[in-house]
């Protein structure tokens, strides 16, 4: 799913056609989908192939949904400096993450504007935890605390590539945890 | 069985020790200097989240009966509060209990370039108990996984000054405030003022980054005082909570509205432990001698009324 941030808004949605390949199920060594082509007939054919359920579909879109608005909230968080936006969207090691994030924002006198575009999979889902790799677009900036200004920069257009935990909490999905590692080639 | 370096075995346990030992080194060799520069200016790039622990290198070995996943991280972990002056360590980061599991669900078709980069291979996801959370990339067939070990890598090099600068400039304060009496300033009559919310006490932090563990200790040096019709006054006291009679007073000529700054200089001192090799196969803590900080400015103001006492004249009096 490829997904512009800009601030708290969202522009343009374009999802990938979500084609589910099947991990064999109950097997320890599932069957390699690494060199199938899931949007051909033949490469599906090729190997075992399970229909997606709709209740997965329903929880893949509830999780990509919850990831989107977490960005939404921590951009607002680190905007205003105010981890209380993002309290209802993250929880654990990634709200602590956050905070410390904000402070150190605080303690430079200055906040941040999130541009980001994302290009992320739910990798895994259950109905109380999920999976998601993300390799974004970053051109987020910093701004002065007080005046919040400037509203437009150039971003560095550098790509980073973030695995993230979400759980469901009361009810909620929340991310609370995540790990950045080295992005791939552009 | 060692022929082929994806498939589990002893030429491709090998292979991938080496590739990792050489990733290592390279790291380490390849790291830029230290530089811990002034904030940022508004308009500069900014990386979201850039706390999170970063994964530099994941390296799957086939050993016997399984495979280990060797995983190395960057990170920089907040310290807790410790004792000031005391000489134990504050904190240090202990190696996490990982575990590891297939994902149980198919990929998205945008996910295919990253299956393609990894032939062979299957994400699992490896989940430890200190936040860490990544993907290994295990061969396919391989038995299961039988150990993971983290390694905190050393990362960029730190300059410990500068680490514990910007985390002096980072360690909460609490909720300092001017407390004066009475509520409205009468001129000529002396206001009293004192510090509210704060005894003096010293403040402390520490954070860990890589093998290296900085830890502050901040106390107030002097308080200034400005009473906002352009008196100033510098004292080591904090003054005292009205009913007492304060130290700190200032007599107004005029009605206004002052502006009361507070403005606290804070000195600061910092203490560098790391973890380093014995030689011998064990590690040996360095706890560093306290070293000095540069001061601190943190200012508070309120808005202070001051009005005029008007005289009454009353009939026979």
């Amino acid at each position: 799913m490829r997904q512009m941030r800009v601030g708290m808004t969202s522009i343009g949605v374009v999802c990938a056609a979500v084609v589910l390949l099947a991990c064999g199920a109950g097997s320890s060594t599932p069957t390699p989908a690494a060199t199938a082509d899931p949007t051909t007939p033949a490469a599906t054919a090729a190997v075992p192939t399970a229909t997606a359920t709709p209740s997965r579909d329903a929880l893949v879109a509830e999780v990509s949904a919850a990831y989107l608005a977490y960005w939404d909230a921590y951009a607002d968080a680190v905007l205003h400096l105010d981890i209380r936006r993002v309290e209802r969207f993250a929880a654990g090691a990634e709200l602590e993450g956050i905070r410390t994030e904000i402070e150190a924002l605080r303690a430079d006198g200055i906040a941040a504007r999130i541009r980001v575009e994302h290009d992320f999979d739910v990798i895994s889902v259950t109905e109380s935890s999920a999976v998601i790799v993300d390799e974004y677009v970053n051109n987020s900036f910093v701004v002065d605390a007080k005046t919040l200004l400037p509203e437009n920069a150039d971003g560095l257009g550098d790509v980073f590539k973030d695995t993230v935990l979400l759980e469901r909490v009361d009810g909620r999905w929340v991310v609370t945890r995540g790990a950045r590692e080295p992005a791939g080639p552009p | 069985m060692g022929g082929d370096p994806r498939r589990p075995g002893t030429g491709w346990s090998t292979v991938r020790l080496i590739t990792g030992c050489i990733l290592g080194l390279a790291l380490l060799l390849l790291s830029p200097s230290s530089t811990y520069a002034e904030p940022p200016t508004p308009g500069s790039g900014y990386g979201p989240r850039p706390n999170r622990p970063n994964v530099v290198e994941t390296n799957v070995v086939a050993t016997t009966g399984g495979v280990t996943i060797f995983i190395g991280v960057t990170s920089t972990i907040p310290g807790t509060p410790g004792t000031p002056g005391s000489t134990e360590i504050v904190h240090v980061p202990a190696a996490p209990t990982c575990t590891a599991a297939v994902p149980n669900i198919g990929y998205n078709s945008s996910f295919a370039p990253q299956l393609s980069e990894h032939p062979g291979a299957l994400p699992w996801v490896v989940t430890c108990d200190n936040g860490l959370f990544t993907i290994a990339w295990i061969p396919v067939g391989a038995p299961d996984v039988t150990e993971i070990v983290v390694q905190t890598l050393p990362g960029p090099p730190t300059d410990p000054h500068s680490m514990a600068q910007s985390l002096f400039g980072m360690v909460p304060l609490p909720p300092v405030g001017v407390g004066a009496n009475p509520g409205t300033g009468l001129v000529a009559l002396p206001s009293w003022f004192w510090v509210e919310g704060y005894g003096g006490e010293t403040l402390y932090g520490s954070e860990t980054l890589g093998d290296t563990t900085v830890e502050v200790e901040i106390t107030p040096q002097r308080y200034d005082w400005s009473f906002g019709d352009g008196t100033v006054l510098s004292t080591a006291s904090l003054g005292q909570r009205y009913p007492a009679e304060s130290d700190i007073q200032h007599r107004y000529e005029r009605s206004l509205t002052a502006d009361v700054r507070l403005a606290i200089t804070f000195g600061g001192q910092y203490r560098v432990t790391t973890i380093e090799d014995d030689g011998e196969g064990g590690v040996v803590v360095v706890v560093g001698a306290w070293e000095p900080l540069d001061p601190m400015v943190r200012s508070w103001t309120t808005p202070y009324p001051v009005r005029q006492l008007q005289s009454v004249l009353t009939a026979g009096r």
